[in-house]
């Protein structure tokens, strides 16, 4: 596949991006809040469960050990299990007028999802092992 | 038993550090230094509360919570020490600083979870440690922004979830048989002898998940110390899955369930883990991940974390041995579980250097696989002897701390075939040293390798971990080898002895001196 960084700029996850670099494609405000709702509940369970399990209250731990479960698998699905099977992305739903469209541009290029819960860019850099701005490998 | 706040100090030392530094500096340095001065208070605390809490035990605010006695102390000062160093190694790990205050934060968060795990007898508090240490480690395995470490981390996670799901059953099943969560030994003797061994059957099953024994820790093991941050993979491997081992033996040693059945199952666990993982690590080291299999990396590769992960899931069923046989021999409990603080300091340690000095392999080279990993020679400087330590270590020979798990098998008290399981593991562990350091040393790759750049670079400190253990090691296998053999160095190995036979009592009880506790 041939790449040409002046036909079209790359888009992440449906964000264009003018200058041919990768930009990552934050996550939408609801998502994130959610998150953050998720590891403050967390956060209370965990604390909550080692007040009333010190202080022998029975009734009030199961609450807490409840909440710190739920808040824990709420992150797993939200978060998690989406980046390890990230949806298919259509590139012609995306590109206007069928610009981007073949050979110019593949679905594995379009769809870059975030490093889950870091909200950062993979790097991709190591994916043979290697680091592949420093080392170059050619098999024999 | 006494009543203090010292208890409390190192974990609140490794939250508040852990919140402070990211908030007070932006630079890679300045969090260190903060970092640093509550890791340091925490450790001076921590070796305060070892050399004094004897044979009694130190508890805050209610014996119920968190407790402190000789064997908590033991493993917790590996924990910070081990943990300090690895966040020394962060600093020059992570070359992009822009990660870093939340990477410190969660890493804080991990030791200090590991640490409350260490120093309860309460199930839900060892429960809600158990959970938080996955939850920050799964996190922390992320930050090599790598597919496959994303990958890696989700099987952490849900066979982390897995575990812990079992656990939970079992503490239901304890508080509706005796009506407490506490491991003490009164509040289990009306439980009847069947319901007292399924109790510890599923507790041992549960842990056994975060421990890494075969066969369910091969799921994830080897993927997610092997994709981690190297500081993490030193972590996970020299602390945390031990730490979840140290668990099982203080529940099944609390219980102290009667049943050669149990007994066996643990047993057979241990020494298949311990056999399977050794192979398995050799067989990376040689042949690859194609025929290792267990790898989530889109590419087929020789690993040189991976080599030590399927090592790790080899030594933790050395712990499961000593707990099976333990169930077996009551009488010899506090025997067996002497040989388990000592492979917690054997392991933890050599472990711990292997994964610092591959890391420093690696930024080095800037290559993880040893099939294109050009001979490095003499840029490896001491850390090769370092790595050749380590490797050692864990291949029991006389001369490192790796003779104090000789000893324990080779005593009378072990059956042969198990014996003969340990050392043949053991040389396959001291093979696969030997082979990927010759590939590091002088590696001549199949395929063309070359380098854009210069690789000349300033990993100082990844070095320093390396060393400073390696004379650890050096020096505390020195000492036990020549005193056990009463060539020199006796008296200190008496006192070694003696105040490990006190500690290892402490595991299953909250205070050396039988019949005083909970």
């Amino acid at each position: 596949m041939t790449y040409h960084k002046y036909t079209t700029s790359i888009v992440v996850s449906g964000c264009f991006s003018m200058n041919g670099h990768i930009t990552p494609k934050p996550k939408p405000a609801s998502q994130r809040l959610s998150l953050i709702i998720a590891f403050s509940l967390m956060a209370v369970g965990l604390i909550g469960v080692m007040a009333a399990s010190i202080y022998s209250d029975f009734i009030l731990l199961m609450a807490f050990v409840e909440i710190t479960t739920v808040a824990m698998f709420f992150i797993l699905i939200l978060s998690l299990i989406p980046a390890y099977f990230p949806d298919h992305v259509d590139a012609e739903s995306i590109f206007y007028s069928g610009l981007a469209k073949e050979p110019y541009m593949s679905n594995d290029w379009v769809y870059r999802p975030n490093v889950p819960l870091l909200n950062v860019g993979y790097d991709h850099d190591w994916d043979h092992y290697y680091d592949r701005k420093a080392v170059r490998v050619e098999p024999q | 038993m006494e009543n203090s706040i010292l208890p409390l100090v190192a974990p609140l030392a490794l939250l508040v550090g852990g919140i402070l530094a990211p908030l007070v500096s932006k630079g890679g340095k300045g969090m260190l230094s903060i970092l640093s001065v509550f890791f340091i208070a925490a450790i001076g605390a921590n070796t305060f509360m070892l050399l004094t809490v004897g044979e009694g035990a130190l508890y805050y605010p209610a014996p119920a919570g968190i407790v402190i006695n000789a064997s908590s102390a033991f493993v917790i000062e590996l924990a910070l020490i081990l943990g300090f160093l690895g966040a020394v190694y962060s600093l020059q790990y992570f070359v992009d600083s822009t990660h870093l205050g939340a990477f410190y934060t969660l890493y804080c968060i991990f030791v200090a979870s590991l640490v409350v795990m260490a120093s309860s007898f309460n199930m839900l508090i060892i429960y809600t440690c158990f959970e938080a240490s996955t939850i920050a480690g799964g996190i922390l395995i992320l930050f090599t922004r790598r597919t496959s470490a994303t990958k890696a981390a989700v099987r952490f996670f849900i066979m982390s979830v897995i575990g812990a799901l079992i656990i939970l059953v079992g503490i239901l099943y304890q508080n509706y048989a005796t009506g407490a969560f506490m491991l003490s030994a009164s509040a289990f003797e009306s439980l009847a002898a069947s319901d007292l061994v399924l109790l510890a059957a599923i507790y041992s099953i549960g842990f056994s998940i975060k421990v890494g024994v075969f066969p369910f820790g091969l799921l994830w093991l080897p993927s997610a110390h092997s994709e981690a941050p190297t500081p993490v993979s030193a972590i996970l491997s020299g602390v945390m899955v031990q730490m979840a081992a140290f668990a099982v033996a203080r529940i099944v040693g609390v219980m102290a369930p009667q049943s050669a059945t149990l007994a066996y199952l643990l047993i057979g666990m241990g020494a298949l883990s311990v056999i399977v993982g050794a192979s398995l690590a050799a067989v990376e080291a040689t042949a690859g991940s194609k025929w290792s299999r267990f790898h989530v990396g889109a590419v087929n590769i020789r690993g040189i974390k991976r080599i030590w992960a399927f090592s790790t899931s080899s030594e933790v069923g050395v712990f499961y041995i000593l707990i099976g046989l333990g169930i077996l021999e009551p009488a010899l409990l506090p025997v067996f579980f002497v040989g388990i603080l000592l492979h917690f300091l054997n392991h933890g340690l050599a472990k711990a250097l292997l994964f610092f000095d591959s890391g420093f392999i690696i930024e080095t080279s800037r290559v993880a696989d040893l099939s294109v990993l050009k001979g490095m020679g003499r840029k490896l400087g001491p850390n090769g002897m370092t790595y050749l330590v380590g490797g050692f270590s864990l291949a029991l020979i006389p001369g490192t701390l790796g003779y104090t798990t000789f000893r324990e098998f080779t005593s009378p008290n072990v059956s042969i075939y198990l014996t003969a399981t340990v050392f043949a593991a053991a040389a396959l562990i001291f093979f696969s040293t030997v082979y990927s350091l010759r590939c590091f040393a002088s590696g001549k790759p199949k395929a063309k390798v070359e380098y854009l750049g210069t690789q000349e670079g300033g990993h100082a400190l990844l070095r320093l971990p390396g060393i400073v253990i390696a004379v650890c090691i050096l020096v505390l296998g020195i000492i036990i080898t020549l005193g056990a053999n009463n060539i020199a160095f006796q008296g200190t190995f008496m006192q070694i002895e003696e105040w490990l036979e006190m500690a290892a009592t402490t595991i299953f009880h909250e205070t050396a001196v039988l019949g005083v506790g909970l």
